[in-house]
């Protein structure tokens, strides 16, 4: 293959998440894999759609926890294997495709205000709600809400274990700059302060074909509890991260490399905290709330099924 | 402006401040008849109405909706039609002007998920100066449409009774909680003619109780096993009933509907049964906004029917409240019977996309 | 010798079939499974005591006119406030008697209650007692069955108060001792009591108890002795048992509702009513409290009547259909329940509606919490309210207008008058039958009825509707899962075990 020695997609992938903290994973990926054509310029379909699978294929062998940007890249694979069907000259999509990188970031943040906008009405004065661990979706529908004087307090969850700093924290922290009234507790505590909340929300960094969402750990027992206090769980997500899978259960996520939960009798080994994500399935969701408005589960499927099959 | 068109204007007033003040009078009520009413409604706007452009012909009728919708927040069938005559509108202007949407009417199945991506940008060119013939064309499409849409209200009954054979089984027990419904009442006589069964009615205590008698000496005539049962006996006899019927006064895109008060807790009940409960609603009935706000889809009623005024020594000293109406999760309804079909309360959604237009659902 | 005769009697009586069925029924209803429970000798003796209570049931059964006439002998003169009563009631009774066959007729009942018994049914199957039931029975049993007194505690406790006027007039007749006789007696007036309502639980408990203290008098105790001791004995029943139980749930419960409680409740009960005004009156709590109703009793307006007046309490009153509002709406924080009865399998008898209050209170997070006195409690194991369960009168649901209930006796005065006053205008009947709508027949129609609603849809469908029918049933069963704790004089606990407190208050007793 022609993949020249000076590129690496998942650098690029990398490097597009750090320059910028407000860009999600799949937007990432989509930047990096236009960042890649722009770099390769391929000259025919068949050259682009080589590139392309390589590159996904090692963008999401090199990432641990790869399902976010897994949504990203069939998306955008999806989107030109359409679009070189569809429109007569590719050329024309492809020049579409590298110069809008910037366009496609500044539509995934719309995507963001338009969900905050959706999910403006599910956030009532003198609400309480529960937010598992830090997402930034959730971080500006509740900011938009704040924006909108309506006065609500806030548990965040520390959602412990994960790898990069402490994502509870930082999501208590933005919203008390924010003004919100927030109190930090520990993922143990979900149970105790359960009764007090009136709803919870969280993020996803995929929503499942079946509606199911893959979060963050812990997810899955707090849309447990949830249920079992008939508190509404909301998942609030952009579309772009509807991704083609159908978990029926936890062994079904993909595992991280040489992170098998393992039992030992060694004392000096503590948690075997590895896994960074599990499944909540669909049935444990009340509503998904997203760009392209309030979805039900079989909604997603749909767009799923629309995106994939034609 | 002219002295015709003066007089179309005060004529098209009358016609819908006329109309508004019987909406709030509730000299029309139930959704059957206020959608038919606001059919005809419609049809005399349009016929009497001017517009130069479908722009000015789109904002008339949304503003018709508006003034209706505030009449009477509450009857949602109102706010129904006007929308799916928007949706007939905007379709005639859509095919008229095909050069318009060349693009995104290629791909058959478009997802709204490559929105992200997609070249074609989502703001939308404004339509160009029609012409009268245009327009005289415009006019009498969309007055035949209303006429096919009354037509489809008219015939919701005979749609909806096709299926009672898949949906009832010999010597069943039926429970249904909303006696105030006629959409269930010819329901259960339709499926009479093919199965025997009884039906255990609530009486849903103080509103609808006449509208329940009446009901259940219908059946009764009818040759129909009929029992009245009080409000409070659903649970006793629950483990007994195989199916659960209700009437919807509206459905939301979500799936939940609004419908005769207690109805919620007699669902709540067949979900703890396992008694699965189906949900009659003609087509009209579904709305494509989301409940957002439980307490604004409920009415509150006469309280002296909760409490008469024999204890006048309770009145005054006891808060009474009687709301009408219920809002029913969707949890908690296995299946909607409509005019074009049985549905899952969780495909409701796409029903409603396939019947209004998205930026119709707001039409402030 | 006595002892002998009455064996005799009983044995060789050629006695009617009805009669030893009923008793039978009697002995069972009053002392059900209960025994189980016993020691062996327990056990003999109970069984002794059964078989004599039964033989001397069907004894006077036989030879009603002489104990008839001489516990009426002795009636009149001691309540010759009720005397008048008696006479009325008893010429009634035939009457009634004759009527209730007549009115089987045309009684529906919904195939799938078939099995429980109507009141027409009660009636008709009541033994031809009338003579010998006291006038204090008589008033109860019309005052029970007309729901003027509604309520297991209040219907235990007025059947007591009864009881006791029974055991002050009674006589021992001649050949016979009081442990013997008291008993069948009272089985008299209570086979005449179940003609009014069922009876309850704790109506049971309380029989069963009384059988029990009459069985133990020693047999050289003389009557007037005997009885004054029975009574005071019924007194304390009554101190112990119910006013004192209550006093110690009241205290018990009272820790629940805080100054600013949002309290929700279901119909009338009397230990209910006492808590809430404890906790306004004596602790000086004020709170809110949300009442649900439901059609027919209406019992919870009695509640409101009583609690409105306070003024620490900010009254709610919602019907069950405004149920999922009320909870949807206002943040309660616990509901309260009463109990008619305690099943020994957790589950709560209680009046039609609580189990879906209960389930509806439970889906919201809201703690459901039942008080209940031991008397209640049930050895019994029940699970769906369709098997076990009263029949109230269908005609009462068909009212649109809260009803004011009347005795059979007055209905049955009032239709045989309307009867008479249509074939005395044949005419004009034919022509009701033809157009009910004609002016001058309802202005009849309507002085006839007193206070009975005005539904004109469903006025005659017992003759007209043969395809309708109508279920009245006055109790429902709570499954334990919705119920989180059960508030007795002994202590709190959870449904689940109620059996314990069965074991302990049998061995306490």
């Amino acid at each position: 293959m022609s993949t020249s020695s000076d590129f690496n997609i998942t650098e690029t992938y990398l490097k597009f998440l750090e320059d910028d903290p407000e860009i999600t994973m799949p937007v990432a990926a989509i930047e990096a894999l236009v960042t890649m054509l722009r770099i390769k310029q391929p000259s025919t379909s068949s050259e682009l759609m080589n590139l392309l699978s390589d590159a996904t294929g090692q963008l999401k062998t090199s990432i641990p926890n790869a399902i976010s940007l897994s949504a990203g890249c069939d998306l955008f694979t999806r989107f030109v294997l359409r679009n070189t069907h569809m429109y007569s000259h590719w050329e024309q999509c492809r020049t579409h495709l590298m110069e809008n990188g910037e366009l496609f970031l500044q539509r995934a943040k719309e995507s963001r205000n338009l969900i905050a906008k959706f999910g403006l009405q599910f956030i009532k004065d003198d609400d309480i709600v529960l937010v598992h661990s830090y997402s930034r979706v959730v971080l500006s529908l509740l900011v938009h809400a704040k924006s909108k004087f309506i006065r609500f307090r806030v548990f965040v969850t520390e959602a412990r274990p994960d790898d990069n700093g402490n994502n509870g924290l930082k999501m208590a922290d933005a919203l008390k700059e924010e003004g919100i009234p927030v109190c930090l507790i520990h993922d143990s505590q979900v149970g105790y302060v359960l009764n007090k909340v009136d709803k919870v929300f969280m993020g996803a960094e995929g929503v499942s074909e079946s509606g199911g969402i893959i979060n963050h750990i812990g997810s899955y027992q707090i849309g447990v509890l949830a249920k079992n206090a008939n508190k509404p769980l909301y998942v609030v997500s952009e579309s772009h991260k509807f991704v083609r899978m159908f978990p029926l259960a936890q062994d079904d996520l993909p595992i991280p490399e040489g992170s098998a939960l393992k039992f030992t009798t060694d004392t000096k080994e503590r948690f075997n905290d590895m896994h960074h994500v599990d499944f909540t399935p669909h049935q444990y969701i009340t509503a998904l709330i997203s760009d392209l408005g309030v979805l039900t589960s079989s909604a997603v499927s749909e767009e799923l099924i629309k995106m994939w099959y034609d | 402006m002219s002295a015709s068109a003066v007089a179309a204007t005060q004529k098209f007033e009358i016609l819908v401040d006329s109309f508004i003040s019987k909406l709030k009078r509730r000299q029309i009520t139930g959704s059957f008849s206020v959608a038919t009413e606001t059919c005809h409604l419609l049809m005399r706007v349009i016929s009497n109405s001017r517009w130069t452009n479908t722009d000015e012909f789109i904002q008339l009728i949304r503003g018709v909706g508006q003034r209706l919708i505030q009449a009477q927040p509450r009857e949602f069938a109102a706010g129904n039609i006007v929308r799916r005559v928007l949706a007939i509108i905007r379709d005639e202007v859509n095919d008229s002007t095909p050069s318009q949407i060349a693009l995104s009417n290629n791909a058959p199945l478009n997802t709204s998920m490559f929105q992200l991506l997609s070249t074609n940008t989502t703001t939308k060119t404004t339509s160009k100066e029609t012409t009268k013939a245009q327009n005289q064309d415009l006019r009498s499409v969309v007055i035949q449409g209303i006429r096919e849409l009354i037509d489809e209200i008219a015939s919701v009954h005979e749609n909806i009774e096709l299926m009672t054979v898949d949906l009832i089984h010999d010597n069943e027990i039926l429970l249904t909680p909303t006696p105030g419904s006629q959409t269930v009442l010819n329901f259960l006589l339709k499926a009479s003619l093919k199965r025997k069964f009884t039906v255990l009615i609530t009486e849903s205590y103080p509103n609808d109780i006449e509208e329940c008698h009446k009901f259940a000496k219908t059946l009764a005539e009818a040759q129909i096993e009929t029992v009245i049962i009080p409000d409070s006996t659903v649970f006793a006899v629950m483990s007994r009933v195989g199916k659960v019927l209700i009437g919807a006064r509206s459905v939301f895109a979500n799936g939940g509907c609004v419908t005769a008060a207690g109805v919620a807790t007699v669902c709540e009940c067949a979900k703890e049964h396992r008694t699965p409960v189906f949900a009659v609603a003609g087509l009209y009935k579904f709305s494509p906004t989301y409940p957002f706000d439980r307490d604004s889809l409920i009415e509150v009623g006469n309280s002296g029917k909760v409490l008469p005024y024999e204890d006048s020594d309770l009145v005054g000293k006891c808060e009474v409240t009687n709301p009408l109406f219920d809002y029913v999760l969707p949890e908690m309804i296995d299946i909607y019977i409509t005019n074009i079909g049985g549905f899952s309360p969780n495909f409701i959604y796409r029903i409603v996309l396939d019947n209004y237009k998205n930026e119709d659902v707001h039409l402030d | 010798m006595s002892d002998k005769t009455v064996k005799i009697d009983a044995s060789n009586a050629s006695v009617p079939v009805k009669d030893p069925a009923t008793a039978t029924t009697t002995a069972n209803a009053t002392t059900p499974a209960g025994e189980t429970k016993l020691t062996n000798k327990e056990l003999k003796e109970l069984k002794k005591r059964e078989k004599a209570a039964k033989r001397a049931a069907s004894k006077p059964a036989n030879s009603d006119a002489s104990t008839g006439a001489n516990s009426s002998a002795g009636n009149p003169s001691k309540t010759q406030k009720e005397g008048k009563q008696v006479a009325a009631s008893s010429s009634h009774i035939k009457k009634q008697m004759n009527s209730a066959k007549i009115k089987e007729s045309n009684n529906k009942v919904p195939p799938m209650v078939g099995h429980l018994e109507t009141r027409e049914q009660r009636i008709s199957s009541s033994p031809q007692i009338a003579n010998i039931v006291h006038p204090s029975i008589f008033s109860l049993t019309l005052k029970i069955s007309t729901y003027k007194i509604v309520g297991s505690t209040s219907r235990c406790l007025s059947m007591l108060e009864a009881f006791k006027e029974v055991i002050k007039s009674y006589e021992t007749p001649e050949a016979t001792s009081l442990q013997r006789n008291l008993t069948s007696h009272l089985s008299h007036q209570i086979e005449y009591l179940k003609t009014g309502r069922p009876l309850s639980i704790s109506m049971g408990n309380a029989i069963r108890w009384l059988k029990q203290r009459i069985s133990v008098i020693p047999i050289d105790m003389k009557d007037d002795e005997a009885k004054s001791q029975l009574i005071d004995e019924i007194d304390l029943f009554i101190q112990e048992r119910i006013l004192y139980s209550d006093k110690v749930i009241t205290q018990s419960a009272s820790k629940h509702i805080q100054n600013n409680s949002k309290i929700l409740t279901y119909a009338h009960s009397e230990v209910l009513e006492k808590l809430f005004k404890f906790c306004s009156l004596e602790e000086n709590k004020s709170f809110e409290i949300y009442i649900i109703d439901s059609k027919p009793l209406f019992e919870g307006k009695k509640l409101a009547k009583r609690l409105s007046s306070i003024n620490n309490i900010q009254c709610h009153y919602n019907l069950i259909n405004s149920l999922s509002t009320v909870l949807e709406r206002s943040d309660i924080d616990f509901c309260f329940l009463g109990a008619h009865s305690m099943l020994s399998n957790g589950r709560l008898y209680s009046r039609v509606g609580s189990a879906l209050v209960a389930m509806a209170c439970k889906n919201k997070n809201i703690p459901v919490l039942v008080c209940c006195e031991s008397i209640k409690f049930s050895d019994k194991v029940q699970l769906d309210s369709v098997t076990l369960n009263e029949l109230g009168d269908s005609d009462d649901i068909v009212n649109v207008k809260p009803f004011n209930k009347k005795g059979f006796n007055l209905e049955q005065y009032l239709t045989g008058l309307k009867v008479a006053e249509n074939n005395n205008k044949p005419q004009q009947q034919q022509q009701q039958q033809q157009n009910k709508k004609i002016n001058d027949n309802n202005n009849n129609n309507k002085s006839l009825k007193v206070d009975d609603g005005d539904n004109e849809i469903l006025k005659n469908w017992k003759t007209e509707l043969p395809f309708l029918n109508i279920l009245n049933v006055l109790y429902d069963l709570t499954p334990p899962e919705y119920i989180q704790k059960v508030i007795t004089e002994f202590g709190a606990l959870p449904p689940s075990s109620v059996p314990v407190i069965l074991r302990e208050y049998k061995s306490s007793t």
